[in-house]
């Protein structure tokens, strides 16, 4: 007997032990969930067509927190009450690792929302699916979207997710700095805005710089934007070749760089050190007028309403150069967008989701909720889209398309990786643009 | 029927083990055989493995990063170690005095060991802030300006390194329980024989306590090998809006060996060479570990401890 007690306490404990993993599978399966539901008439005869018209579970994951959070579950909410097919349980994760575990096993949810970015890497790597299928089966209209939009998003011929917000990154100045340095217009090429920058540069005693004139900072801004408008670009334009010696690059970083010794590195590197940690804060440096341009997005006004900033600022295209005047307005173009994995359990539930998110009403509430620009054309001139700081002038650039595209090459993280490395090498003084520009065209040679 | 007793205390006692056995079979046998088996092939989360031999091993021995990133590792392991034990067994000869305050003095010492490592590293990240922080603001009044931090590779390391040194506590207290172990009539037939207070240190307390900071320095060895959320936080926080890159920080100074194992597995989908990677350090570490240990010996032996 008392074995006995001994055997049943251990085998107890044993499946006490296991029980973690039965949790985890019991929540998913919202197919199951459903067959069960019309299994369900045997036993209650008459209640049965309620209990088989219940939705089917689409489980839904993004990458928003806090207020944003709360906008998409309201998105969310409103695809629930507007059709009683499937129901879309949203769920927040940030953590990257936590959803590529997921997309590779049995735990994916249905649609995941990422950028063009992610999607790129995502397909690269087979762990979503394409929906092209879904499209030419309804005649799917991807036209509601801007070319560049839908672009962002099709691989190869195939769309792998479709966008519901783009944005890109265009120049901010302070009207009042500009004024007071004798300029009445933001600069329409990088000469201008170099000689700007140097007059309107301030030191303090120990020669550390009070208010920045070159826009150096944000750093992907100036990897990006502070680039393109040379006509500089990181790969070619067919988004396979990687053109790491691009001859407007290296003009770029010269002009980057002679600011930087001309202040000074440590002090350039000591104010942009500030400037980060102070990013998007009362205290941002743009916000303080402590920065005369600031290559950013289309959040800044509202930002700097929601911190009560009183800086004067206009909103201008990047310069392009004397010489490559079509290089002005050129910015990186990123969208949001919703794909489906490949081990999505409820595809069909996924692709009804992802048309409502991604129509007119519904990219809407997501626009003006988290304050993203539209990708759906029909909402440029909505006039509570357009109500927005800033969006206005931001929808006009957007208009012209010319945001450069992401390259769809395995290997684009590692790349960037390496671009950001190397530049760093050069700011710091380590190596100069020309030896920087070719030790990462070498290390990048036998990326694919 | 003695040995039929025997036999069935056995079973019984394994199946009271069953769980933690199911456990270490699953969550630490199994991964640790399949890392071995990614190792020798290409795939992501996906797809299939492809056995491509020893292909990753070569191609992580060819990655400058990897070395880099080994370097990185190395030097926070060998400065971190005996920089932090000392700094612990000073605070613990502080605390295990006698003097007015001393709960509240141990209080403080110990506090910043259980703040979570990802707060307290933001904490630091605006301590470091070249402009506004405490640090920078706190030479000045010296007369010394300030580096910056966390964007200068040249100090990025040191700044890791006063990171550490703050959160020494738990060190301090094992280093405090060791030091309530010397008996004090050590010290009073030294005091007896006219010791002065430093030769007490170097011929009483610290060949009497030499096995446990060997221990802790094989530890905390071991731990800076793991070294990663105070540089994942840090670089997070410096990267600002460039999301799915990967960096190591300024020139890529604070990279370490366990972040670029993540790089390769979750930012590159590289598992076979993210699993080569960890192969190569858990080699490393062990090599390392036998060696110090057996130093470690030897030092406690020439110190007449057993």
């Amino acid at each position: 007997m008392k074995n006995f007690l001994i055997l049943l306490c251990a085998a107890l404990v044993a499946l006490t032990a296991c029980s973690g993993g039965q949790t985890a599978s019991s929540t998913t399966p919202p197919v199951a969930k459903a067959s069960e539901a019309v299994a369900a008439p045997e036993a209650a005869p008459e209640a049965a067509p309620e209990v088989a018209a219940a939705p089917t579970v689409v489980e839904f994951w993004y990458n928003n927190k806090g207020d944003e959070a709360l906008v998409y579950e309201e998105a969310i909410a409103q695809y629930n009450s507007s059709q009683g097919k499937y129901k879309v349980e949203g769920l927040s994760v940030t953590d990257q690792q936590k959803l590529i575990v997921a997309l590779a096993s049995n735990e994916a949810p249905d649609a995941v929302k990422g950028s063009n970015q992610n999607i790129v890497t995502y397909q690269a790597n087979g762990l979503i699916d394409t929906l092209q299928g879904y499209i030419d089966a309804e005649g799917f209209d991807v036209g509601v979207f801007s070319d560049a939009a839908m672009a962002a998003n099709t691989i190869g011929g195939q769309a792998y997710a479709l966008p519901f917000s783009g944005y890109s990154i265009q120049l901010y100045y302070n009207k009042d700095i500009l004024a007071e340095i004798g300029y009445d217009a933001p600069p329409e090429t990088m000469e201008e805005m170099y000689e700007m920058a140097v007059a309107a540069t301030v030191l303090d005693g120990d020669g550390n710089i009070e208010r920045l004139g070159y826009p150096l900072f944000p750093l992907a801004s100036a990897r990006q934007e502070l680039i393109y408008g040379f006509g500089g670009r990181w790969w070619d334009i067919d988004g396979k070749t990687l053109t790491p010696e691009n001859p407007g690059t290296l003009e770029s970083l010269k002009l980057n760089v002679k600011y930087r010794e001309q202040y000074g590195i440590e002090k350039v590197q000591a104010f942009i050190a500030t400037a980060n940690t102070n990013r998007y804060t009362e205290q941002d440096m743009f916000f303080a007028g402590k920065q005369l341009f600031r290559l950013d997005g289309p959040w800044l006004p509202t930002m700097m309403q929601k911190f009560n900033s009183s800086t004067n600022y206009g909103i201008s295209l990047v310069p392009g150069t004397a010489s490559s005047p079509e290089s002005r307005g050129a910015s990186r173009y990123e969208t949001d967008c919703i794909c489906i994995p490949i081990t999505a359990a409820n595809k069909d539930g996924a692709w009804d989701f992802i048309k409502w998110f991604t129509s007119k009403d519904g990219a809407k509430t997501l626009n003006l909720g988290v304050g993203s620009l539209p990708a759906v054309k029909a909402l440029y001139d909505d006039p509570d889209i357009n109500a927005i700081p800033g969006f206005s002038d931001f929808i006009e650039i957007l208009k012209l398309e010319k945001g450069i595209q992401y390259p769809q090459i395995t290997d684009f993280a590692k790349y960037i990786s390496l671009v950001e490395e190397h530049l760093d090498y050069i700011y710091n003084g380590t190596m100069t643009p020309e030896e920087g520009l070719s030790a990462l065209a070498k290390q990048s040679s036998t990326l694919k | 029927m003695k040995l039929k007793q025997r036999n069935r205390d056995t079973i019984n006692g394994l199946l009271f083990a069953l769980p933690w056995i199911i456990g270490f079979l699953c969550f630490s046998v199994y991964p640790l055989g399949a890392s071995l088996y990614y190792s020798f092939t290409e795939f992501n989360p996906i797809t299939k493995p492809v056995w491509v031999g020893l292909e990753n091993f070569r191609m992580s021995f060819s990655d400058p990063l990897v070395w880099k990133s080994l370097s990185n590792t190395l030097f926070m392991a060998f400065v971190s170690t005996p920089i932090n034990l000392f700094a612990a067994l000073m605070l613990a000869m502080v605390a295990v005095r006698k003097f007015k305050g001393r709960g509240i003095a141990r209080a403080i010492f110990f506090l910043p060991s259980v703040i979570p490592m990802i707060a307290a590293t933001m904490v630091w990240i605006w301590m470091f802030d070249p402009t506004y922080g405490f640090l920078n603001n706190f030479l000045s009044i010296f007369g010394i300006r300030g580096p910056s931090w966390l964007m200068d590779p040249r100090y990025t390391k040191g700044a890791l390194l006063l990171i550490g040194t703050w959160c020494v506590g738990a060190s301090m207290l094992v280093c405090m329980a060791a030091l309530a172990e010397v008996p004090v009539s050590y010290y009073e037939s030294a005091q007896i024989d006219g010791a002065s207070g430093i030769q007490k240190f170097f011929y009483i307390t610290l060949p009497s306590i030499a096995h446990v900071l060997a221990y802790q320095a094989i530890l905390s060895f071991i731990n800076a090998f793991q070294y990663f959320q105070q540089v994942y936080v840090i670089i997070s926080a410096n990267q600002g809006s460039a999301t799915g890159t990967a960096s190591g920080g300024p020139s890529n100074s604070i990279l370490m060996y366990p972040l670029y194992i993540f790089h390769n597995a979750f930012v590159y989908l590289k598992m076979g060479k993210a699993s080569a990677m960890a192969w190569i350090l858990f080699i490393i570490v062990s090599l390392l570990a036998v060696l110090m240990s057996k130093l470690a010996r030897k030092a406690s032996e020439n110190a007449g401890v057993e």
